[in-house]
């Protein structure tokens, strides 16, 4: 049986105005459905270049990516945007909740987007959702008003609206609590449990702890896999 | 409701001044739009409705007097609808103590039943006998007609008679009496018998039945009823057919109408630069949110349609608000000029066509124009989107060339700083530029054709040395005339020349209408002719000068050609020797003044003296009233009296209808072009919120931000002003001479409105410093803090 998640010989080198910069040269990996792996590294040596290229946000120069023996790389602007909405649950480390939108209506956008969820069906997954994150008296509240733990967990039920198998995390901790920070871990821990694949990027050396698998980059290669 | 159009809905709202300005900027372009082409369509089909109700003659034969029963046997040749008889009579009437109007008198045979050439009658009744005269009622503007009042009727050649004014008529075939400086009125056949009139030849009107407005039908009916008239021993002396279904003023709604369409069509292009301005800015300052909509799904046609929304929502709440305005101002513009023209605007309801293409317009075309731009800046990777902080390195135009260029300059280091920031954004500059630049350059060109107007009626005007022109109806003799106005102390010069009205004669066509035949002196000093190409007349009795209207006419005539006059029953050939430009003529030929001498009683005679007073006696009315109490005393036949300060008047008020049109549209045009200029001034200063915060985080003071935004609008300002007025003069040249072509069927003289230039920079300067302050006190007013953290 194949892997969730194979990574060959990713490279991606940008051009700026007066040079290249290789930001990953040659990285190979994979990953087994239901696993959390934690990428971790200093700035600059990667991280969230590889989390864009699993994601599909950015493409590669050179290399492979599969995603559930789907071939990513070879993905095009709106077929991306739409493996990447049925396939794939994003958490940024600042939350970006759109601001004009409730809480429950953030949720509601995914499945907006991609229709996975019966119409009729939508608003009952979104506060489904809430509940599970234990936000629900917050549904009507604007992101303005709700602290920066509420707004990461807004951002995980959003991540999770199309019920994704695929999570990736940015940093889904740099800016809360160590009291938020411990929350967020324990629906990370029930996610994966659930058999979701989650990518977490962190330079946290206390998250990586937390966890067995580890990939760590430096310099755009990996040091320990 | 999609929770994206929930986002998009509460995005406009969240931002009600921006939201404001996006809406207002939709408005007034379909403000302009709905105006214009309301005026359009209103009066377009009102002054030819106007027109046809008065059931144009098809032709007109001028012959001698036609007997009834002849007359009878026409009406029942086939395609012939109606035939009457409606002679003209010239004369003059009476206004004040030795003030005269010159007037056009109808001959009307039977006013409750004419059928050709009708006209309504407004107030009072229809003249009962010889003694009454209905008058036309743009009259009242030219003198001050009352009704039941009695006037004295002068008719060169057959006397006097006291005509009381019975009615007031309404004829809007005819050009108003105050631009044209002569009255119409209508009598019955009994004032002919009272005066005496003889040898009035009859002008017979004739209308067709069927291809009513088909040249070639009327020419080839025209030719049946002469060959007919003729069998019966009828002498034609000429023939006439008007351009079918044209009103006399049709050239002038014509040239109006071609402004109207090009105001209209800048004002909406400047308009959807605004649009596509504030959309991306819009779409700039939620870059982040693009990405991460995209990141969570979204396609770029689902990003696009997010914003295509907001568009249609705009152009349709603007089009709700912009329709109904832009309507009542298009009518209140078309009952001013279907006042001006002497029309009535009978139908008032724009057609169905035009509505829907108002709100076509207002509604889907913001939509349509700024698809390409949203779809392409939807077109964003997840990736640039989501690194979009505010804060971009690219610096797009500042080459080294150009940073070597802004280095050379002894500037301050934030004067070049502000300098460089103009230049930083590309993409943003040039559609900021574009906006200012259009309008600009749309409201000088209104100011130079305005400007180009006027100097072309004053260059006709100073080529007219002479303050007034008599024509007498029969000739004086000259040397007894040269004695007598030497005595007059406030004449200072005079000329005398000759007045004629002739046809031309072109083998197998019938002659032509009457025109205008001037017999002028070997030397002239009081008319100075402005030549296109050829010669003046040397003072052969075989050449002939002719004006610009009257090649438009005769288009197969050209320099150097032989052409045949009947001048005062004389059939002559002629050597063109030359064409003049003559604004404000009907079609006229010039020939030596010896030609008059040929013709038999004319000898040692004039009918037609130019007069020019000292300059020192400017009350012009005071002195044509000395000077027409003098030909009273001395019993000259005075036919017509052209005055030439009323003359320029009345082509003063010929244009009013064009002038107040572009007075409107800078109007218009101040209030889109200076919105414009704050709205695109104001949102290069929005985005860049967060720049200007960092600049305020590293110690740069208050004082010194106003510094480097208003540099900075300065800059913009300056660009979009020296390239407006660059922009300005192909556009006006342009639109000017294309008006001109189609009004008087000749070029502008084209000028420079310098004040106009200056104005739009007083306009650029006031508004692009309110745009640059207001953002900026904001900014100041908030803290760095608030400043960094702006999205």
């Amino acid at each position: 049986m194949s892997a969730f998640i194979e990574v060959k010989n990713l490279t991606k080198v940008f051009n700026g105005s007066d040079k290249r910069f290789t930001a990953l040269n040659g990285v190979s990996f994979s990953v087994e459905k239901g696993e959390l792996v934690i990428v971790s590294g200093k700035s600059g040596s990667g991280k969230s270049t590889l989390l864009n290229m699993l994601s599909g946000i950015d493409q590669p120069t050179q290399g492979q990516v599969m995603i559930d023996q789907v071939p990513i790389h070879s993905f095009k602007g709106n077929q991306l945007a739409a493996w990447r909405g049925s396939n794939v649950g994003i958490v940024f480390q600042f939350f970006q909740l759109m601001p004009t939108l409730t809480i429950l209506e953030n949720v509601l956008l995914p499945m907006e987007f991609t229709s996975i969820v019966a119409r009729n069906q939508q608003k009952h997954r979104a506060l489904e959702l809430l509940e599970r994150m234990d936000i629900t008296a917050l549904a009507n509240k604007f992101p303005s008003s709700i602290s920066g733990g509420e707004k990461q967990r807004v951002a995980i039920a959003r991540a999770l609206a199309n019920n994704p198998n695929f999570i990736i995390a940015d940093e889904p901790t740099g800016n809360l609590d160590s009291i938020n920070t411990a929350s967020i871990h324990q629906l990370f821990n029930s996610l994966k449990d659930e058999g979701k694949t989650i990518v977490y990027v962190t330079h946290e050396k206390e998250t990586a702890l937390r966890y067995s698998r580890k990939i760590e980059l430096v310099d755009g290669q990996i040091l320990n896999n | 409701m999609k929770p994206s159009i929930k986002k998009v809905m509460r995005d406009l709202l969240s931002n009600k001044s921006r939201s404001f300005i996006v809406l207002l900027a939709i408005i007034l372009g379909a403000f302009g739009v709905s105006m214009m082409s309301t005026a359009y369509n209103l009066l377009d089909k009102n002054l030819k409705d106007n027109y046809l109700k008065t059931n144009p003659a098809s032709f007109t034969i001028v012959a001698d007097s036609i007997s009834e029963d002849v007359l009878q046997k026409v009406k029942l040749l086939p395609n012939i609808e109606s035939v009457e008889i409606r002679d003209k009579i010239q004369g003059r009437l009476q206004i004040a103590e030795n003030e005269f109007v010159p007037i056009w008198i109808f001959v009307v045979d039977n006013f409750e039943t004419m059928q050709i050439n009708t006209f309504r009658l407004i107030n009072g009744k229809f003249p009962a006998s010889g003694n009454e005269i209905l008058i036309e009622r743009t009259g009242n503007r030219l003198a001050d007609i009352s009704l039941n009042k009695e006037y004295s009727l002068t008719v060169p050649g057959f006397g006097k008679s006291n005509l009381k004014i019975s009615g007031i008529a309404h004829d809007p075939a005819q050009a108003p009496s105050w631009m044209e400086g002569l009255l119409y009125g209508y009598v019955s056949r009994d004032l002919v018998k009272n005066l005496n009139i003889k040898g009035l030849p009859s002008e017979i009107k004739v209308t067709i039945r069927t291809n009513k407005y088909d040249l070639a039908t009327i020419e080839n009916q025209l030719k049946e009823t002469v060959t007919f008239l003729e069998k019966n021993q009828l002498k034609i002396k000429r023939t006439e057919i008007l351009p079918p279904g044209r009103h006399i003023h049709q050239s002038q709604m014509d040239s109006l109408m071609f402004l109207l369409q090009m105001f209209g069509v800048l004002a909406l292009l400047l308009s959807c630069f605004l649009i596509i301005n504030m959309i991306m800015a819009i779409m700039a300052k939620e870059t982040r949110q693009i990405g991460v909509m995209k990141a969570i799904g979204a396609g770029t046609g689902k990003i696009a349609s997010i914003y295509l929304t907001i568009v249609l929502v705009f152009g349709f709440a603007a089009t709700l608000i912009a329709l109904p305005l832009g309507f009542l101002a298009g009518k209140a513009y078309s009952i001013f000029v279907a006042s001006m023209l002497n029309f009535e605007l009978f139908d008032q309801q724009i057609s169905h066509g035009v509505l829907a293409h108002q709100v076509l317009v207002g509604t889907l075309l913001p939509a349509l124009i700024s698809f390409i731009p949203i779809y392409r800046t939807s077109r964003i990777s997840v990736r640039e989107a989501l690194n979009d902080y505010g804060v971009k390195d690219s610096v797009s135009l500042s080459s080294a060339k150009s940073t070597r260029f802004i280095d050379q300059l002894k500037l301050s280091n934030s004067t070049r700083f502000a300098i460089r920031n103009t230049f930083r954004r590309k993409g943003r500059l040039i559609l900021t530029l574009i906006t200012l630049v259009l309008g600009g350059a749309v409201f000088i060109s209104a100011f130079n054709i305005r400007t180009s107007l006027k100097e072309t009626v004053k260059s006709r005007f100073t080529n007219q040395r002479y303050d007034m022109q008599v024509i007498f109806s029969k000739g004086i003799n000259e040397s007894d005339f040269r004695s007598a106005i030497d005595s007059l102390p406030f004449v200072s010069k005079y000329e005398t020349w000759g007045f004629a009205k002739a046809t031309r004669i072109i083998a197998g066509h019938p002659e032509s209408e009457l025109m205008d035949v001037k017999l002028a002196p070997q030397r002239t000093e009081l008319f100075i002719p402005e030549i296109i190409i050829g010669k003046w007349l040397s003072g052969k009795s075989d050449e002939v000068v002719v004006n610009h209207l009257f090649l438009s006419k005769f288009p197969d005539v050209r320099v150097g050609n032989e052409i045949t006059l009947n001048v005062n029953s004389r059939v002559k050939k002629f050597i063109v020797v030359g064409s003049i430009r003559e604004l404000f003529a009907p079609p006229t030929v010039y020939v030596s003044k010896s030609v008059l001498d040929e013709t038999p009683g004319m000898q040692g005679k004039t009918n037609n003296v130019l007069i020019a007073y000292r300059p020192e006696n400017t009350d012009m009315t005071a002195n044509s009233s000395k000077f027409e109490l003098w030909m009273q005393s001395k019993k000259y036949p005075v036919s017509l009296l052209f005055q030439k300060d009323n003359y320029k008047g009345r082509v003063i008020d010929h244009l009013v209808v064009i002038t107040s049109m572009l007075i409107m549209v800078t109007f218009l045009l101040i209030i889109v072009g200076g919105l414009g200029l704050i709205t695109t001034m104001g949102i290069n200063i929005v985005e860049r919120l967060r720049e200007l915060a960092i600049l305020r985080a590293i110690g740069v003071t208050n004082r010194k931000v106003y510094y480097l935004t208003m540099t900075e609008g300065f800059v913009i300002g300056i660009i979009s002003w020296i390239l407006s007025v660059i922009l300005s003069i192909p556009t006006s040249y342009y639109l000017g001479n294309k008006f001109f072509k189609i009004f008087f069927e000749t070029t502008l003289n084209f000028n420079i409105s310098v004040i106009g230039i200056a104005l739009w920079l007083a306009i650029i300067v006031v508004f692009s410093s309110v745009a640059v302050l207001v953002p900026a006190r904001n900014t100041i007013k908030q803290s760095v803090a608030q400043g960094l953290s702006y999205e």
